[in-house]
């Protein structure tokens, strides 16, 4: 699991998802030991997990960019009248 | 009708150079800015940038300039017998006496002008392949950080925000303020796609505007907007205007939105969409291991019924020997009494057995001594008789000849024996 967590802090949404994919197709297809089984089924938590605290952590941030005189400047942007 | 000469002095007299300024200031004033209409007549581009061109109607004409600081902000090529509208101040060329217009703005009149300007330019980037399939760029699925070019004053950037928030999108969004529409304003939206390009964390561009009319919108349909696009490094989504409303940033985009809320919707998936996609999975994850686990569990459950704990199998085995030994120890006790019993009868059969054989030896024994002493040599003795042995070798005499004189002899009679020794022969034998 430590080994799949510093994996997994550089995974981007859609890797997770595609291997935790992978990992259930792997598990319905049966044919795998029961050590793999449950390797695997260990895998999949943490990229279930991964996947669910990237999707709660959604937070949108807007900020606004600009060409100053000494080249490219970002602030926060708040807009009025949009929560 | 007055005398020429006669006619009276007139009260003031001006110079041409006098009139031509007194009318540019009264026109100046005027006719300071307006906006005509007409259809182009020649059509004159000087080398220095200039337009010289005609304006006209059924009845009139009207000399126009638009210099070349104005020009190069032009939407279009001016040609002639295309509708427009100019604006402009009045003023009048002074060396020719010619009244002109100085426009600074041009636009093709009415959507048909709008649209022959539109259909011209789009045919020739068409011909030009800037439209073509082959260079569009794949959008990112989940973007991080998204390029946004928008007029922060419009209403588009709300729409599109607002979209952003329903779907509760993760993303960074980098907004260049650009103006949308007016002369020049393609300027803007090229400096805006240029910096995000160039930027390192953007993955998708946007580019929207609000709907309007094909006039508002031309500014999406700027020849140096549409080329810009073309050669972007990042995926560009154009979202001009609303359903209906197509401009060429939407023919030369990786992507078009209809609106900005449609691409929104493009660039950002929705969350709650992937929740239920993740939950599904981990659904499916939960329900399979419980299976491989159940299943497994009946085949150890079946393997543990089969292997048994030697305390276990101690246990078993003593209550087993228990139960024996219960029924062991009265059968034991019935055993035993029987065979005492058999023993107390075979020991009383033998006593007796014993008893009669004792009798019956007694019986033979008296019979048998009877017989006995009716042949012992002793009861012979007893009527006289007695037995000759030689001493030296025990040998009994029966003959004379087998003791010569001198020999020893033991005489045996009925109460014990004599010693003799032989001197010879009896005379009478």
């Amino acid at each position: 699991m430590s080994e799949g967590s510093e994996d997994s802090a550089e995974l981007r949404f859609e890797q997770a998802l595609e291997r935790l994919e992978g990992l259930v197709a792997k598990l319905e297809g049966g044919e795998l030991g029961l050590e793999d089984a449950l390797a695997n089924f260990e895998q999949g938590v943490a990229l279930v997990r991964l996947c669910s605290e990237r999707l709660r952590a959604a937070e949108l941030r807007i900020r606004e960019l600009e060409q100053g005189a000494d080249g490219p400047t970002e602030r926060d942007l708040e807009l009025q009248g949009d929560a | 009708m007055p005398d020429l000469f006669d006619a009276a002095e007139p009260e003031s007299i001006i110079g041409v150079s006098e009139l031509i300024g007194a009318l540019r200031e009264r026109l100046a004033s005027e006719f300071s800015e307006l906006w005509v209409e007409g259809e182009i007549g020649q059509v004159f581009r000087s080398g220095a940038g200039h337009f010289y061109f005609d304006l006209r109607d059924e009845s009139a004409q009207l000399r126009c300039v638009m210099f070349q600081a104005s020009a190069r902000h032009l939407l279009f090529d001016p040609e002639e017998g295309m509708q427009v509208r100019a604006r402009g101040r009045l003023d009048v060329y002074a060396e020719r006496g010619a009244l002109q217009l100085i426009a600074d703005e041009l636009r093709p009149a009415g959507e048909g002008a709008l649209r022959l300007a539109f259909e011209r330019l789009k045919r020739r980037l068409y011909d030009e392949g800037v439209f073509s399939d082959e260079h569009k760029r794949e959008l990112p699925f989940q973007p991080e950080c998204v390029g946004l070019v928008t007029s922060l004053r419009g209403a588009a950037i709300h729409d599109f925000v607002r979209a952003l928030r329903k779907r509760r999108a993760s993303l960074e969004l980098l907004v260049v303020d650009a103006p949308v529409q007016g002369d020049g304003a393609w300027r803007g939206l090229v400096r805006g796609l240029h910096l995000l390009d160039a930027h390192p964390r953007v993955s998708v561009i946007v580019l929207t505007r609000g709907g309007g009319s094909l006039e508002d919108l031309w500014s999406f349909n700027r020849e140096e907007l549409v080329r810009a696009i073309h050669e972007l490094e990042t995926p560009v989504i154009s979202a001009i205007g609303h359903e209906v409303d197509l401009v060429l940033s939407d023919l030369v985009a990786d992507a078009r939105a209809a609106t900005p809320t449609a691409a929104a919707e493009l660039v950002a998936p929705d969350t709650a969409l992937l929740e239920r996609q993740v939950d599904g999975l981990r659904r499916r994850l939960v329900g399979r291991q419980r299976a491989i686990l159940a299943h497994q569990g009946q085949r150890l459950e079946a393997l543990r019924r089969g292997l048994v704990h030697p305390a276990e199998r101690l246990e078993a085995l003593g209550r087993r020997l228990r139960a024996a030994h219960s029924r062991l120890l009265p059968a034991t006790q019935r055993d035993l009494a029987r065979r005492q019993g058999e023993l107390a009868r075979q020991r009383a059969a033998l006593l007796r057995a014993a008893e009669r054989a004792s009798e019956r030896r007694a019986a033979t024994l008296a019979t048998l001594r009877a017989r006995l002493e009716a042949l012992s040599p002793l009861a012979v003795l007893e009527r006289g008789y007695a037995i000759a042995r030689r001493v030296s070798d025990g040998g009994i005499l029966r003959s004379t000849g087998e003791a010569a004189a001198g020999t020893e002899l033991d005489l045996r009679l009925a109460d014990g024996s004599l010693r003799a020794t032989v001197t010879g022969p009896a005379e009478d034998a």
